[in-house]
């Protein structure tokens, strides 16, 4: 089973991200912050991460940063959502998609299974 | 993938489907929103989350109905029952009812929070409507808390292609509270006394993303459901002044006709001003009959007489309604001045002017209008809305006006603000002559033309209104109290005109 690594201080949000997700058959884990995302990868080991931008303590352009910099986790597929589009560019960092908020869970869905399937 | 620009959702609209509040709404309500329906107890609140909730679902979308209240859905839905626009067919499919009031008591807002997200995303509902939010909110632990359960809720709703109305007892707010500032739009729902009505009025209060009407309009329950009607003011739309067309429109009355150098102005206003039995009906028949007589359709609503009686009237005096009634190409609408707020007197008449293309307008009298207004101060905008609205639709409108005395030196009309927006006025008035009564006609005032302005004796004869070529002899005949000139030195008396 594909794990996905949801990262957003909405917590309604995470909370519904992962019934849908798990309805559609990922694992998911759930993460308040960017700090909080990060130090989780080790134990997750995440097939993708869907990550906020605008967050508390280490927002989401830093989390792409430092996910793009580290040699183990730099090829994990990066979904960014944003209730702002036009403020994060592929300047600030190398992510994967990009989604406004708020999204079709349809489509994310299928952006998902097209990044990484489902088992 | 990488290059595919962001999609960003927007947000389309969500009719209501209730009759005038989607004009209101301009529409509807923006999706993914939450709305809160305020209004005192029996302001209809539930009626009307039920009845946005059965149109949703006709219209195809899924809806859930939660209610907190003590009140069983077995019992609400009786009550619906009783409405045109229930149905059982949807119900526990697409429109489905349940409680909310065990979860808010065993897991408070958050127990509430969990089972509406759970059933939204089990029913795929794109209409929730949670009837009776002042439980939620009594059994909030404080007012922080309320506020984190409305944020959470909108999380919730916009996440899953939701649109949320909230119905909630609430009496006038005398400062912003917490559901004011956390929902998207504030629905305004008041039921109160104003001199000798009862009137239901609906204001949105607060509209984010879209464009609305403003103010309070009227509304009524009835079979249907609510049925809004958008003040008529509030709906128009100045447009730019265009040139007025050079036709005229005859009123089938010869020497009045040549006082008006060929009739009125066509798209003009005029005012036949005068007391009861002058003749303002009869003469506003003509208007009609003429018009039919030309080819054009002509629309008569009234409020006094029935248009049975009106036709019989008509015919005494040789003009013929029974052939132009059975061609449609005249139109007559008869209310009762009774209950009707004037707005929906305007939908009605809006409505007739469209389906009809009437060229030309009798309204007899215009005080079942202003009768209708319940507050005086919309007179004025609502008379100059309306007039403009017509004139836009290529309608020439006479109407009639009651002077409120019927003899003697008074000769204003009852309402001076009408009188200085009209383009024309005609005035008909009674006059003693030798101890006899006769009827005058003038013309006052013609907007952007010249007119005759003496004034005429006219007769009511089995052949119509019959205007005289001329009228002399007297003086302060308008007075009403007519008194003879003086003749010349040399000169032979002019009699006057003589009694009939």
């Amino acid at each position: 089973m594909k794990t996905i690594l949801v990262v957003d201080d909405e917590m309604v949000l995470t909370e519904i991200l992962r019934d849908v997700l798990q309805d559609a058959g990922y694992r998911v884990a759930t993460a308040g912050d960017g700090r909080a995302g990060l130090d989780s990868l080790p134990t997750v080991r995440p097939d993708l991460v869907l990550c906020d931008v605008m967050m508390p303590i280490l927002d989401g352009r830093e989390v792409c940063r430092l996910l793009r910099s580290d040699p183990q986790y730099h090829t994990i597929p990066l979904v960014m959502m944003t209730a702002a589009p036009g403020s994060i560019t592929r300047q600030d960092c190398d992510y994967t998609a990009l989604v406004g908020k708020p999204f079709d869970l349809d489509k994310l869905l299928l952006m998902i299974e097209q990044l990484i399937g489902v088992e | 993938m990488d290059q595919a620009p962001v999609e960003i959702i927007s947000f389309p609209l969500v009719p209501t489907g209730v009759a005038g509040l989607d004009v209101v709404l301009r529409g509807g309500v923006p999706q993914g929103g939450l709305y809160l329906i305020a209004g005192q107890p029996g302001t209809g609140k539930t009626i009307l989350g039920n009845q946005i909730a059965f149109h949703h679902v006709q219209a195809g979308g899924r809806a859930v109905y939660v209610t907190l209240l003590a009140e069983t859905q077995a019992r609400m839905l009786s009550h619906m029952r009783l409405l045109d626009f229930y149905t059982p067919a949807p119900l526990a499919d697409s429109l489905y009812y349940i409680s909310g009031y065990k979860a808010l008591e065993d897991g408070g807002l958050r127990g509430l929070l969990e089972l509406l997200r759970a059933v939204i995303r089990a029913r795929k509902a794109t209409l929730l409507v949670i009837d009776g939010l002042m439980t939620a909110q009594s059994m909030a632990e404080s007012d922080v808390a309320f506020k984190q359960f409305f944020h959470e809720l909108q999380v919730v709703i916009e996440t899953l292609g939701c649109t949320a109305l909230l119905l909630s007892t609430l009496a006038e707010i005398p400062q912003p509270r917490s559901e004011y500032t956390m929902v998207d739009g504030v629905i305004h729902l008041a039921d109160h006394v104003v001199g000798q009505w009862r009137v239901r009025e609906l204001e949105i209060r607060k509209l984010r993303g879209t464009s609305y009407l403003r103010g309070r309009h009227f509304y009524a329950i009835d079979d249907t459901g609510l049925v809004v009607h958008p003040r008529t003011e509030a709906l128009f739309v100045p447009q730019a002044a265009a040139a007025p067309p050079d036709t005229r429109l005859a009123l089938g009355v010869s020497h009045l006709d040549e006082m008006l150098l060929g009739g009125l102005l066509a798209t003009s206003t005029t005012m036949l001003l005068g007391p009861p039995g002058s003749g303002k009906t009869l003469l506003g028949l003509h208007f009609l009959a003429e018009g039919a007589r030309q080819g054009q359709r002509g629309l008569y609503f009234g409020f006094d007489e029935t248009p049975a009686r009106l036709i019989s009237k008509a015919a005494g005096i040789g003009l013929d309604f029974a052939r132009p009634v059975a061609d449609g190409q005249i139109e007559f609408i008869w209310r009762l001045p009774l209950e009707d707020v004037v707005d929906s007197l305007v939908e009605i008449l809006r409505a007739a002017v469209q389906r009809q293309g009437t060229q030309r307008l009798f309204i007899d009298s215009l005080s079942g209008f202003l009768d209708s207004v319940v507050y005086p101060e919309r007179i004025a905008p609502l008379f100059v809305a309306l007039t403009h609205e017509l004139r836009a639709l290529g309608v020439t409108l006479v109407f009639a006006l009651e002077t409120p005395q019927l003899f003697g030196g008074g000769t204003n009309g009852p309402s001076p603000v009408v009188s200085t927006k009209v383009d024309n006025i005609l005035f008909l008035r009674y006059v003693e002559i030798y101890s006899q009564l006769h009827r005058l006609i003038s013309i006052v005032k013609i907007r952007e033309s010249g007119y005759d302005s003496t004034i005429r004796e006219f007769k009511i004869t089995p052949d119509g209104l019959d205007v005289a070529a001329s009228f002399a002899g007297t003086e302060a005949t308008l007075t009403g109290v007519a008194h003879q000139l003086p003749v010349p030195p040399g000169a032979a008396p002019d009699p006057g005109p003589l009694p009939p």
